[in-house]
């Protein structure tokens, strides 16, 4: 009778401690067929393909720089009130509303990033999947402080390495959990995490450069991307290394002889000179300012580009008493800031000019230009030194890189330095002036964030 | 051991197998009342701290079996006094039991389940509704849970929810607790979850039904129990009792449906607008457009004459003929009949020492009144116990088969409507009804080379072949071991599988099959050729459906009385769950018989005729799994201080695959806590008139699961999409949410159980209920990656009472009792972080919830009568406006006035039974208070284009000429019809109403005689009965003759009709 009662205790306690023992796996099952969970590798490539959601960064600082001008109706005609807002440099530009693609969407991707981040940590990485895994490791890594780099030109102060440990960076999220609170990190924690990312991402990419998919990051591009973060920062001589190692995997120019000068969009999206691609969102709206019939390319840049010069064709088209930029740098008409080539030349010829490499300089600044000039016309720059060397490829930097997403950047980087790049618009009459160094070189935050995050808004 | 194992597979496998008793003991007495000193036949015997009993014979004898050396017998018989009386070693009687009469109304024994233990109700804190055999065979039906209707306490089911529908649910207990998740209450069957069709379970295998309405009763069953839960318990055998057969028979007549209850423009009405719009030429576009939709008769016949092809004569001719139909004859006439419902049944129960043992057979066969329809159902069920080694050993098994079938051929739709369809000619023949195309068209495209494209709804009626069978299995074990008085564990495993089998067969010559293979011929002007991609013969579709569900538990009980009136019960387990669910579906062309069926070219895109559209043909390919699992664990521990405090706490915690790590880990568990205090049965109590007060208080957690939400990541892929790079890619859709948890309903239930002298007794209850943590729509910060987001964000609260009033009015050899119920109820949201973003958002049948209303909430704008052309005015934000753009599309919500909630807040029964010798009837009148329903009335745009089903006296009550908007608030018809006119219309507090209303729900009557009056019967006791259901409302606060529970809103719906039933049930 005894022995019963302890077989069927032993019974019960053995089916117990079996049920608890499976149970992590037990519930671990899909609840639904359907329900796709990007688990495997593939999957998560087929995340971070999404070029509807991801590659996009926000538009406010090329909206409030000086490439172009808008005429009065032209601006007046403006259906978000914050593009119009952003134009004159408001201090508030949102008015109350909220859903701004420039902060939305970009976060959207680096939440993209993230859930590629978290379910690599749950898939075991051997020696047949290792470069896969690497390669998507690395794209997650460089996807996300890509965004966080262009978030931090726009809605963060311009780095300055003294005050850096103290200004307000923008949010780091590392977390695909939307339920942690976001906190801004300061400026050199956000440009710590910047370049941490950017270098794993280097090691980690698998690919060194390749003519295609260019939504996807290679070594190349980590290298140049690299080269412009530090051009930011100023800290020219990493800036100028980083390009280097750029251009040693791929440093192939377009002869612009071989572009069309009547194409409406002139660059193809798989062309020789990018290494990365990557658009400025809100495309649309965007488009609705850059090719309106009100919009004008900057009427003395115009001027600037020399007869010979072939950019002033292929770049521009004449529109009346208006100068229309033709196409984006990545084909189609959609604003993009890519890393090219081009800009990597430039970058590295500024590094050179800044250490006193004056032929260094010469040498890069003569081969990007040699390729846009009509064949046989091109005068090479000869020396040259000093602040007149550096002037000269600032100019030729304006030039080459027209409505790339870049020259906010570049004058934010440059009066830091004492250049004094004021900005003016006038519309109606009424000129509007931003002077160098204004805390309206940052942009705000828009409100809707402010509210549901309790995140502080910058001091415009 | 192995022993053990072979005593468990031969008790499963034999059920009569009888095993002899050990060391058993025979306890026997006889029960008689106290005043008569006749013999109580059927009074209840058990063991306190037990599940055995037993019943007393025809001599008010019992001999009870039990290992058990000392103890206490409970007596309990209806309309008596329960009875105590202790036994010790030698003593085993026979005892002789007086059972005090008239008692029982103070006490009436029920004891309620929970489905992990039953407890007697005066010591349960919780709050309970015991409905019993006898109640729930009051009403005859084929759904056991309808049975429920206006007679619980509490519950209503929802017939009508005219507003928000989104996510209701049939059945509502204490109101509404949640917004997305399942609104529906728990069934429990026999102690585990029943995830099955309702429709297999055969109510002649159910003894009684427990619901249980707040968190001391419900909170054991945690995650699952935030609707509250309904514990069915079905048949079982009893100790020591001989072969007792029941049979019961019964048949219902069901009245043809009121075809005219819904509106409906009558045809001349109808047709005055159709020539109305025919000069507007309002049809131009559709008799030349090149797709041929369809036209009425009547319009057609006005094209003929305005091209000349018929004389001004005929078509008035016709035209009058089609004044004098009215579809609705045809439609009562050949798609309708009386509903007959037949139902069978007989079961087998008895037991000797050591085992219990319940067969039964049921077989029901339901004609619907709608022709064609139909439902059998075959249901076996066998459930045996068996006591071994000295009772202390307990082996149950309990095997249920059902297979039901439904036909669902009837003809409810006539697709393209309008009043006067004929769906025969002259000659008797099916009629041709305008469908889809024009007849002009499909008497001459494809020059002969088409199939017959002609639609007849009689003979589609005919050729209707569409059926689903439902084949289930429910099988149980249990094995118990008690290792000593008062201790036990057990392990009791269930495995039920559903599988439905779905099809539809769409004969060669139905329209189905005639228009898809016509609509897929191609021609080719070059060879002049037509082809048939789609071959004819017979398309049939299938869909299979197969749900298996897996119950394991372990569970350990603890009773224990000692003799000074204290007593514990505890009992603590372990339960895991496993629901896997598997759909496929497919479709076969050219499909017979033989098996035979068509190769088809799935690939080719084709044009359509007549639209030129392009599409596939369709394989109705799919295949859907899902996975529920559940780990859960739960205790209770109820304790009894001096029988007249009771404590009692439970506590469970349940884990499940479609949460994530962080609430799997944390697992805050749903308990509860209560108590009650038994007040009359202190010593200085001293209310004679108040013989009996008992109080109760609860508090506790009931959870809710969204079975759509998932904390995990999930992307979605569209194969047919590419990104600029010519690469598939997908988008996330759903980020993770690791915190993604159970909803909470929090309540606390005040109750209190009393009865004044013999006369009056009953039970008012008091219960707040908070839901927290409900799923619900927010806005989000938008750095998290996402701006919207749905997850644990909202909350709800809701209170109201439960009152429940027995009178026993006259008591002699006429006998009438009363049983009161009234229940109130209210909700209202209190926390949603997404506002309606306009007013049209929070109209919509979708919800949207507005804070500070109930979640079934009516608005209207503020009507401000008819102008003095005809046209409506509403106050758009304070002012009269005729703006019905703005007026639609404010995003001010101040401009919708809340009317009130959709659902009764109040609502109950008033049952009276009567009784004279042997002849019983009861009366039951429901009623349901205090909601609002929107009242049906013109649309114009609607009936443009081609609804008939408004109200025809609103059409000629309608604003026509200046000054009639004293007269009427019924807008004028305008050419065109404005859309958001007839809209803000609708919409308006004009046309709201009041829902409330009294209804003779139903009444039954029976006849018993036993073998004590006829003796040459050979049966013990026979049963006629009676049923006369949904008899009519007896008051209504509407004018329209609406009734509230079917409210039409351009559309056919028709009241329940009234049934009649008959039925004979004996037992030998």
């Amino acid at each position: 009778m005894k022995k019963l009662t302890y077989i069927f205790f032993g019974l019960l306690m053995c089916s117990i401690s079996f049920i608890l023992s499976c149970k992590k796996s037990f519930l671990d099952e899909k609840p639904a067929t359907n329900l796709n969970v990007p688990s495997s590798l593939s999957d998560l490539q087929l995340l971070l393909d999404n070029t509807q959601d991801i590659n996009r960064s926000p538009v406010l600082g090329e909206l409030a720089a000086d490439d172009y001008y808008l005429s009065s109706t032209a601006w007046g005609s403006l259906i978000a009130p914050y593009q119009a807002n952003s134009y004159i440099w408001a201090k508030d530009i949102f008015a109350g509303n909220g859903q701004v693609s420039d902060w939305d969407a970009p976060y959207a991707e680096v939440l993209t990033a993230n859930v590629a981040l978290e379910q690599l940590s749950r898939i075991d990485r051997n020696s047949t999947n290792g470069a896969d895994y690497d390669n998507i490791k690395g794209s997650a890594l460089f996807m996300r402080a890509f965004i966080f780099f262009d978030l931090a030109q726009v809605f963060a102060l311009p780095y300055d390495k003294t005050t850096a440990g103290a200004d307000l960076g923008i949010p780091i999220r590392l977390t695909a959990d939307i339920n942690v609170p976001s906190t801004r990190a300061t400026l050199q924690a956000t440009y710590d995490q910047i370049i941490s990312d950017v270098l794993k991402a280097k090691s980690l990419l698998t690919v060194g450069y390749v003519k295609n998919y260019f939504n996807r990051p290679t070594k190349a591009a980590a290298y140049g991307f690299l080269s412009r973060i530090y051009l930011n920062m100023r800290n020219y001589e990493q800036a100028g290394l980083y390009a280097d190692s750029a251009l040693l995997l791929h440093s192939t120019l377009i002869d612009y002889n071989q572009i069309s000068k009547t194409s409406k969009s002139p660059f193809p999206l798989i062309n020789d000179e990018l290494l990365y691609n990557n658009y400025l969102v809100g495309s649309t709206p965007t488009i609705s300012i850059f090719r309106s019939v009100g919009y004008s390319i900057d009427t003395l840049l115009y001027r600037s580009y020399s007869t010979n010069d072939l950019r002033k064709a292929v770049y521009f088209s004449i529109n009346g008493t208006t100068i229309n930029q033709k196409g984006g740098y990545s084909g189609g008409r959609n604003v993009s800031n890519e890393i090219a080539t081009d800009e990597l030349y430039l970058n590295r010829a500024e590094c050179y000019a800044r250490a006193a490499k004056n032929d260094k300089a010469l040498t890069d600044l003569n081969a990007l230009l040699s390729n846009r000039y009509k064949t046989g016309t091109y005068i090479p720059f000869v020396n040259l030194s000093g602040p007149t060397l550096l002037n000269t490829i600032f100019t030729e930097r304006r030039k080459e890189l027209v409505m790339r997403g870049l020259r906010w950047n570049d004058i934010r980087r440059l009066n830091k330095e004492g250049f004094n790049i004021t900005l003016t618009r006038t519309l109606n009459g009424k000129v509007y002036v931003l002077p160098p160094n204004d805390p309206r070189f940052v942009l705000p935050i828009p409100p809707d964030v402010i509210a549901l995050s309790g995140i502080q808004q910058n001091n415009r | 051991m192995k022993k053990t194992i072979l005593y468990i597979v031969l008790a499963m496998l034999c059920p009569f197998f009888k095993l002899s008793a050990q060391e058993n003991f025979a306890l026997k007495g006889r029960v008689t009342d106290s005043t008569t000193n006749h013999p109580l036949k059927g009074a209840t015997i058990k063991l306190q701290g037990s599940l055995l009993s037993t019943v007393t014979d025809e001599n008010g004898n019992f001999s009870f079996a039990t290992s058990d050396k000392r103890g206490i017998l409970i007596i309990s018989f209806v309309g008596y006094e329960t009875a105590k009386i202790n036994f010790i070693d030698d003593n085993v009687g026979p005892f002789n039991i007086l059972l005090h009469p008239g008692q029982s109304i103070l006490k009436e024994v029920s004891v309620v389940s929970t489905g992990y233990q039953t407890v007697a109700k005066e010591r349960a804190t919780g709050s309970f509704v015991y409905v019993d055999n006898k109640l729930l065979n009051r009403s005859v039906g084929t759904n056991i849970i309808d049975r429920l209707d206006g007679v619980t306490s509490g519950l209503i089911f929802n017939k009508n929810t005219n507003g928000v529908t989104d996510n209701s649910s049939a059945i509502t207990i204490r109101g509404r607790s949640t917004i997305f998740a399942n609104p529906n209450p728990l069934i429990v069957i026999d102690n585990f979850p029943y995830s099955g069709d309702l429709s297999s379970i055969n109510p002649n295998d159910v003894q009684s039904i427990t619901v249980l309405k707040d968190a001391a009763a419900a909170s054991i069953w945690g995650a699952f129990s935030g609707n509250g839960v309904i514990v069915i318990t079905t048949k079982k055998g009893k100790f020591n009792q001989a072969p007792k057969v029941e049979i019961n028979s019964s048949i219902t007549i069901g009245n043809k449906p009121d075809l005219r209850y819904a509106p409906q423009f009558s045809s001349s009405n109808y047709i005055n607008v159709e020539q109305y719009l025919f000069k507007q030429g309002f049809y131009d576009n559709a008799l030349t457009s090149t797709s041929f939709p369809i036209v009425s008769p009547v319009v057609d016949l006005l094209d003929k004459r305005r091209n000349g092809l018929i004389s001004s004569a005929d078509s008035a001719k016709a035209i009058n003929q089609y004044k004098g139909q009215d579809t609705r004859d045809d439609v009562a006439k050949y798609l309708y009949r009386k509903a007959v419902n037949q139902q069978y049944n007989i079961n087998i129960s008895g037991g000797g020492n050591n085992n219990l043992y319940y067969f039964s057979s049921g077989f029901d066969k339901n004609l619907n009144s709608l022709n064609r329809n139909d439902f059998d159902r075959i249901s076996l069920n066998g459930s045996n116990t068996y006591t071994l080694l000295n009772k202390k050993l307990e082996i149950t098994t309990n095997v249920y088969f059902t297979k039901n079938k439904t036909d669902n051929n009837g003809l409810n739709s006539l697709g393209f409507s309008y009043p006067y369809v004929k769906l025969k000619n002259q000659n008797g023949n099916a009629a041709n009804v305008p469908y889809q195309y024009r007849q002009g068209y499909i008497d001459t495209a494809g020059n002969g080379n088409l199939l017959n494209w002609n639609y007849r709804p009689l003979d589609e009626l005919a050729l209707n072949d569409n059926s689903t069978s439902l084949t289930e299995y429910r099988i149980n074990a249990a094995v118990r071991y008690n290792f000593f008085k008062g201790l036990n564990a057990s392990v009791q495993y269930q495995y039920d599988q559903g599988n439905s089998d779905q099809k539809t067969l769409y004969d060669a010559q139905s329209y189905y099959t005639r228009n898809y293979i016509n609509q897929f011929t191609q021609y080719d002007p070059t060879s002049n050729t037509y082809t048939r991609p789609v071959p004819t013969g017979n398309i049939l579709d299938q869909a299979y459906q197969s749900s298996i569900s897996q119950n394991i538990r372990a569970q350990t009980n603890y009773d224990h009385e000692w003799n000074n009136g204290n007593s514990l019960s505890v009992l603590a387990g372990i339960e895991v769950r496993d629901i896997t669910t598997n759909y496929t579906s497919n479709r076969i062309y050219g499909y017979d018989d033989l098996g035979s069926s068509a190769a088809i070219d799935y690939k080719t895109t084709y044009l359509l005729m007549p639209t030129y559209s392009v599409s596939n043909i369709s394989s109705n390919l799919s295949h859907l799994g899902t996975t529920n699992r559940f780990v859960s664990y739960f205790t209770n521990i109820a304790y009894t201080l001096n029988s007249r405090y009771v404590f009692s706490g439970s506590a469970r915690k349940d884990e499940a695959n479609i949460f994530g790590v962080n609430t799997n880990q944390k697992g805050i568990p749903l308990w509860s806590l209560g108590a009650s205090w038994d007040f009359s049965k202190e010593k200085f109590y001293r209310l004679n008139w108040l013989p009996y007060l008992r109080l109760r208080v609860t508090n506790g957690y009931q959870g809710n699961v969204d079975n759509s939400l998932s904390s995990l990541v999930t992307a979605t892929i569209d194969p047919q999409t590419i990104n600029n790079y010519q690469q598939p890619y997908s988008t996330l859709s759903n980020p993770p949410n690791p915190q993604l948890r159970w909803e909470k309903v929090n309540i606390t239930n005040f109750g209190a159980d009393f009865a004044f002298s013999h006369v009056l007794s009953g039970s008012l209850e008091y219960y707040i209920k908070r839901g927290t943590d409900l799923i619900g729509t927010s806005l989000v910060d938008p750095t998290t990656g996402v701006t919207t987001f749905t997850g644990n964000s909202a909350d709800m609260t809701g209170r109201g009472i439960d009152v429940i009033l027995n009178t026993v009015n006259v008591n002699g050899v006429f006998k009438w009792n009363t049983s009161f119920l009234l229940s109130h109820s209210t909700d209202k949201v209190t926390k949603y972080l997404l506002k309606p973003s306009n007013v049209d958002n929070a109209l919509s049948s979708s919800i949207n919830p507005i804070v500070g209303n109930p979640l079934y909430s009516l608005y209207g704008f503020e009507w401000g009568g008819l102008d003095a052309t005809g046209d409506p005015q509403i106050y758009l934000d304070g002012k009269l406006s005729k703006d019905y753009s703005g007026i639609y599309n404010s995003m001010n919500l101040s401009n919708l006035k809340y009317q009130g909630t959709a659902n009764p807040t109040t609502f109950g029964s008033v049952r009276n039974d009567f009784a004279w010798k042997s002849l019983t009837l009861s009366v039951n009148i429901t009623y349901k208070l205090g909601y609002y329903f929107r009242r049906p009335s013109i649309n114009y745009s609607r009936l443009f284009a081609g609804n008939a089903n408004f109200p025809d006296g609103d059409f000629n009550n309608r604003w026509q000429k200046a000054g009639d908007e004293a007269k009427t608030n019924i807008p004028s018809m305008t050419y065109p019809a404005n859309s958001l006119r007839d809209q803000v219309y609708y919409f308006s507090s004009i046309l709201i109403d009041k829902g409330d209303h009294i209804r003779l729900q139903d009444i039954s009557l029976s006849y018993d005689i036993n073998k004590q009056q006829f003796t040459k019967m050979p049966f013990s006791n026979v049963r006629i009965y009676a049923y006369i259901n949904n008899i009519g409302i007896l008051w209504r606060a509407n004018k329209d003759g609406i009734d509230p529970d079917y409210v039409p809103n351009g559309n056919a719906i028709y009241p329940n009709p009234r049934t009649f039933a008959l039925g004979l049930k004996a037992s030998f």
